[in-house]
């Protein structure tokens, strides 16, 4: 699980709502590219809002065997999918 | 059946259950073929696969029953050269909409905008098709690949269906038990992709079995391009040989009724069959959606321009795809490979090039991913 006890921690947001597939899968995967420094030392987390059924599946695929922790969690009419660090005893 | 009211409201009921699994699995077929070559996964291949066996268990044993009417299928027919042209060109649509044209339906149904506009393609494109259909006929007729429609007309069936069921099945079950037909989902209300493959193998037979003909789809599109422009242009309509024509006319060995259907802008057997999944589909998804919260209809945040201009090309390729080979992936992967027939994999040979292109041309030009980021 993205640790969501750290009040300090940066969050990159991506609303991807309402967008075409594959697109969803791609841009974040671009993104969790893009800041892969800061989600690697565990400084930010990101937020990807989705609509997309299939992308709570794909996302959290992909992030999970680039090595990292993902958390998904329903809102009002979305889906929120955290990429963050793992934890380290997760590591273990 | 032959009254075309039961059939029609049959195939209703039978396409709101359709409409409900497809929403709550997300199964694509547009993803299935796409995500071989965007992301070298082929899981849902094999729940393809799984579909296509079952399918075929299920309509072998029915036929052997005495159960199917018509065999082969009067909307099923003798491939050519335009049915692998017209594969081709759905691979590239099917990618570019970001669904097949079911997935389109279902999508729809869920309040994606991104898909109704792929619908509007879809309808426009079978009114594009309409132009130079006589044109395309011609073409068909010309590089026709068989005399025969089904591989088992060529070949004794048991010589072929056996073999493919009695291999198949021990694959499955090595499948099931390594657990390879089984995901991680983090959706609400998900409903596990083989559970609704073994849905739709049956609903196919019960449509297979009460009309005569298994599932299809896409003439249902041109049949409302058919309507929509004897509204809006009347004259030109009249002089469109394609809403003219028929796409089948058989008499029914039993019963001696006339089975006839068309894209023409009439109600006839394509209406009760074809219309009638497409509201389905549109409804039942849209109920599946509205029972966990997640219709969503938002035309405040459109998505990039680029992504709506795919999405409108995309559906305009499905149609002129489908119209030129004949058939969708729902008639051919679906309802035509189960019966071994020649159109659905000549259609097949030309929809994995085409997807394989419009995977190409997405990411080059609708968001301009590469791998680096």
């Amino acid at each position: 699980m993205a640790d969501k006890s750290g009040i300090n921690l940066d969050v990159i947001n991506l609303d991807i709502r309402g967008q075409i597939c594959p697109a969803c899968l791609l841009i974040s995967l671009k993104e969790i590219n893009k800041h892969k420094g800061l989600l690697r030392d565990g400084e930010a987390n990101l937020i990807v809002k989705t609509d997309h059924r299939d992308a709570t599946r794909t996302i959290p695929d992909a992030a999970i065997a680039m090595g990292y922790a993902v958390f998904v969690e329903k809102k009002k009419g979305y889906y929120e999918i955290t990429v963050g660090r793992k934890d380290e005893d997760q590591k273990a | 059946m032959t009254n075309l009211y039961q059939i029609f409201f049959l195939n209703l009921a039978l396409g709101l259950i359709l409409g409900f699994v497809f929403h709550r699995s997300d199964l694509c077929m547009a993803g299935i073929f796409r995500d071989i070559f965007l992301l070298k996964r082929t899981f849902l291949l094999r729940i393809l696969y799984l579909q296509v066996i079952v399918t075929m268990a299920l309509f072998f044993i029915a036929k052997k029953g005495g159960l199917i009417g018509l065999y082969p299928p009067p909307n099923l027919n003798i491939a050519s050269l335009g049915t692998l042209a017209g594969g081709m060109i759905f691979g590239i649509g099917m990618v570019l909409a970001g669904g097949c044209v079911i997935g389109t339906l279902y999508k729809m149904g869920s309040g994606s905008v991104i898909s109704i506009i792929a619908f509007a393609g879809l309808i426009i494109g079978s009114a594009v098709f309409a132009e130079f259909y006589p044109f395309w006929a011609e073409f068909s007729k010309r590089t026709r690949v068989s005399e025969a429609v089904l591989l088992p007309q060529l070949i004794n069936e048991h010589f072929i269906m056996l073999p493919i069921l009695f291999i198949s099945s021990m694959l499955i079950f090595r499948w099931m038990r390594s657990k390879k037909l089984h995901q991680k989902a983090y959706a609400e209300g998900y409903i596990h992709p083989w559970k609704v493959v073994i849905i739709i193998a049956l609903l196919n037979l019960i449509i297979y079995i009460s009309s005569d003909m298994p599932m299809a789809v896409s003439t249902g599109y041109a049949k409302i391009a058919a309507y929509l422009e004897r509204i809006l242009v009347p004259d030109h309509f009249e002089t469109v040989a394609f809403f003219k024509k028929e796409s089948y006319s058989v008499l029914h060995p039993d019963s001696k009724a006339l089975i006839a259907g068309g894209p023409g802008a009439k109600f006839d057997h394509i209406s009760s069959t074809e219309i009638s999944l497409i509201v389905g589909v549109i409804f039942g998804s849209f109920i599946s959606a509205i029972s966990i919260g997640e219709f969503k209809l938002t035309l405040s945040a459109l998505p990039p321009l680029r992504q709506n201009i795919s999405a409108l090309l995309g559906g305009i390729l499905l149609a002129l795809g489908s119209r030129m080979a004949g058939g969708c992936n729902v008639k051919f992967l679906m309802s035509g490979l189960p019966l071994l027939s020649i159109q659905a994999f000549l259609f097949l040979f030309g929809m994995l090039p085409g997807a394989w292109l419009g995977t190409y041309l997405f990411k080059k030009f609708v968001i301009s991913y590469d791998k680096e980021g």
